[in-house]
């Protein structure tokens, strides 16, 4: 099998498993309890007018089949409804734009911290396996990794933003505030970013470490590993060519779930932090049972972990030869 | 003379014990040679021949010896003088040849990044050097960017020594080279072997388990048991007439070496406790031909009708 053949394979099952998902959540909100779709029509945040033209656009009072039509044909014309707790604002527009970015920012930036201090640190422990440096970083991990983020987050408000006031305590801007500069507002922004950023940070490198660690660790055992030493090569090529494309192999796919958070966002974090991303939208949409929202962020989901995975996929077979073939 | 141990002694920490798994061996050989060693598993080839490259694990401890290759005493290398000497004096084809070729970097990569590291190769230089030595080995030179698993099991044991000839090394240490592959390619990996010492007069020291790879190779035969050398000579002397009678147990338990037909008798008894060796000579409790003081003196190795022989019935 060639390496296109497996792309197209790959990509085949992505969108066969899309369609499922799809289908399954449209179900799954109109077997909840106290039926959503009645909920939708009737809602009282919305105007009459918009309610109507829900009923009419998403069939409310037609069959159930030809609301799945209906639904289909809306979905993939990008139209996912009104959301409830923004008065009919298109569910679309809410999750897009601001709300997106802001978690891209946060997440992306966490992630990618993370991942070097974790990996970087995790390759230097298993090199220096049993060394003091070693176990302490070992236990700095278990410890980070173990320590709820919502706590952490509390913690750091309280010392950073409330006793030692370096860091603000909520939001993603200060309010009220007119900005000379673009560099005056991204600044702001920045600063407000420190605190869930470093939540983040801390939450996710005892995971990256550890993983980094042990997958070193399995590849150091290897036959070629000791070929690589018999040859005399230089410590650096020893690691980082011969040991660490065959320990990323298992990072791949965790990076891939990791994508997920980029679009997901940690709500917990972002609640803590009141940072204006997704998955405060997440938790004031569950709040205010706001379902379209919901709906609409569960299929940007399933599009985020689909999309990630066929990338890890593809990203697999490029670093690992033997993978097209099986 | 190219290689010299001399009383070397290796011992594993474990928490069962100490293992010695080489306990006084010395061994030489000549250049352009090709050296067999042979015996049970467990005997300690693997320990010896890791020893000779200073790549032992990190639970060994060298306790006493010494190593001289080419005039260089290798146990007192450092750490970046190793880096130096390993590959350039000596390589090493790997037990279980299978899996020494990691899996993500082309087959040729493998050979050129030595040649680039380590002999100031540029890197066309070293792609073309590698066509040469794939066919020096007997590989198409088109595949030098084929992956491992593109090989067949033959092929990637030629890779594996046309890697360990890249540097043009004194001694390559070839552990188990052909006991995975069937019995034509095991016979034409030791014709390659042998070529390679006539042209490239390399010497060559095969270790096995296995004596009719021996008495196909090897111009010298070590046989090992327990930690130790019990007999070492030419091939053809140490065949034709085994003076050890470990060495004539070992023999006989091979059948069909010399293509005649002989009665297959299996060596009595088990292979010895590592962890605790029976005082004496080690083979005493097996050996047909023991006496009192077979179980109290450890036998010395000595010179026995032109070769050398560890045991108490030769004086
Ligand atoms: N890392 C280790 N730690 C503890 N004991 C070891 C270690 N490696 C080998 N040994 C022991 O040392 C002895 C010699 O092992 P070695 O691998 O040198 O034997 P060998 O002759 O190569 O055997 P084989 O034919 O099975 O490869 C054995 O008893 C083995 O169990
Ligand atoms: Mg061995």
């Amino acid at each position: 099998m060639g390496f296109k053949e497996y792309v197209a394979r790959r990509l085949l099952s992505s969108l066969v498993t899309f369609f499922l998902i799809i289908v399954l959540n449209f179900f799954i909100f109109r077997i909840m309890p106290g039926d959503p779709t009645r909920t939708i029509a009737r809602d009282a945040r919305l105007l009459p007018e918009q309610r109507e033209l829900l009923k009419k656009r998403f069939g409310l009072d037609r069959p159930l089949w030809d609301q799945f039509i209906l639904y289909l044909v809306n979905l993939f014309r990008g139209d996912l409804g009104l959301s409830f707790q923004y008065r009919g604002t298109p569910v679309v527009e809410v999750i897009l734009g601001r709300r997106m970015l802001n978690t891209f920012l946060l997440m992306g930036s966490s992630i990618a911290v993370a991942l070097v201090i974790g990996m970087t640190l995790g390759t230097i422990a298993a090199w220096k396996r049993g060394s003091k440096a070693d176990i302490a970083a070992i236990i700095f991990s278990l410890v980070t990794y173990s320590i709820p983020t919502f706590w952490m987050g509390m913690l750091l408000i309280l010392v950073f933003g409330y006793y030692l006031d370096w860091i603000p305590i909520s939001g993603t801007i200060t309010t009220g505030v007119e900005y000379q500069t673009f560099w005056e507002y991204a600044a702001d922004y920045l600063h407000h970013m420190v605190g869930p950023m470093v939540t983040l940070v801390i939450s996710f490198i005892g995971y990256h470490f550890l993983l980094m660690r042990n997958s070193l660790l399995d590849v150091f055992t290897e036959d070629y590993m000791l070929t690589a030493i018999a040859k005399g090569l230089s410590t650096r090529t020893i690691l980082f060519k011969h040991a660490m494309r065959n320990a990323l192999l298992p990072m791949i796919s965790v990076m891939a779930l990791e994508v997920v958070y980029l679009f997901s966002g940690a709500t917990a974090t972002e609640t803590v932090f009141t940072w204006q991303g997704l998955g405060l939208l997440i938790y004031e949409s569950v709040v205010k049972q706001d379902y379209p929202v919901l709906q609409g962020i569960f299929i940007f989901m399933a599009l985020a972990v689909l999309t990630a995975n066929f990338v890890a996929d593809v990203v697999y077979a490029l670093v690992d030869p033997r993978i097209r073939y099986g | 003379m190219l290689l010299k141990v001399r009383d070397l002694r290796v011992y594993y920490d474990t928490v069962a014990g100490v293992v010695k798994a080489v306990d006084g061996v010395s061994l030489s050989v000549e250049r352009g040679e090709i050296v067999g060693l042979a015996g049970e598993s467990g005997s300690g080839k693997t320990t010896m021949a890791r020893a000779i490259m200073r790549l032992l694990p990190s639970n060994a401890r060298i306790v006493s010896g010494e190593i001289v290759l080419d005039g260089v005493d290798v146990l007192s290398l450092s750490e970046s003088e190793l880096k130096d000497f390993r590959w350039k004096k000596v390589s090493m084809v790997f037990q279980g040849a299978m899996n020494a070729l990691n899996p993500v970097l082309r087959v040729g990569e493998q050979i050129a990044e030595v040649l680039v590291e380590k002999a100031g190769y540029d890197k066309r230089r070293a792609w073309s050097r590698v066509e040469e030595l794939f066919k020096l080995v007997g590989i198409d030179p088109s595949r030098t960017r084929d992956y491992p698993h593109e090989f067949s099991g033959g092929m990637r044991q030629r890779a594996v020594i046309a890697m360990a000839i890249a540097l043009n090394p004194d001694l390559v240490i070839a552990d188990e080279p052909v006991t995975a592959l069937d019995v034509v390619v095991q016979s034409k990996i030791l014709d390659l072997l042998k070529r390679l010492r006539d042209e490239l007069g390399i010497s060559v020291l095969l270790i096995t388990h296995d004596l009719s790879v021996i008495a196909e190779a090897c111009d010298r035969t070590a046989i090992m048991y327990a930690g130790r050398i019990v007999e070492y000579g030419s091939t053809e002397e140490v065949f034709e007439e085994p003076l050890h009678p470990y060495t004539r147990a070992l023999i006989s338990a091979f059948p069909s070496i010399t293509g005649e037909r002989r009665s297959f008798e299996p060596i009595k008894g088990d292979p010895p406790n590592m962890l605790n060796l029976p005082p004496g000579c080690a083979f005493h409790p097996r050996c047909p031909k023991a006496f009192d003081k077979c179980s109290k003196e450890v036998p010395e190795l000595k010179e026995v009708k032109g070769r050398l022989v560890a045991c108490h019935l030769w004086g």
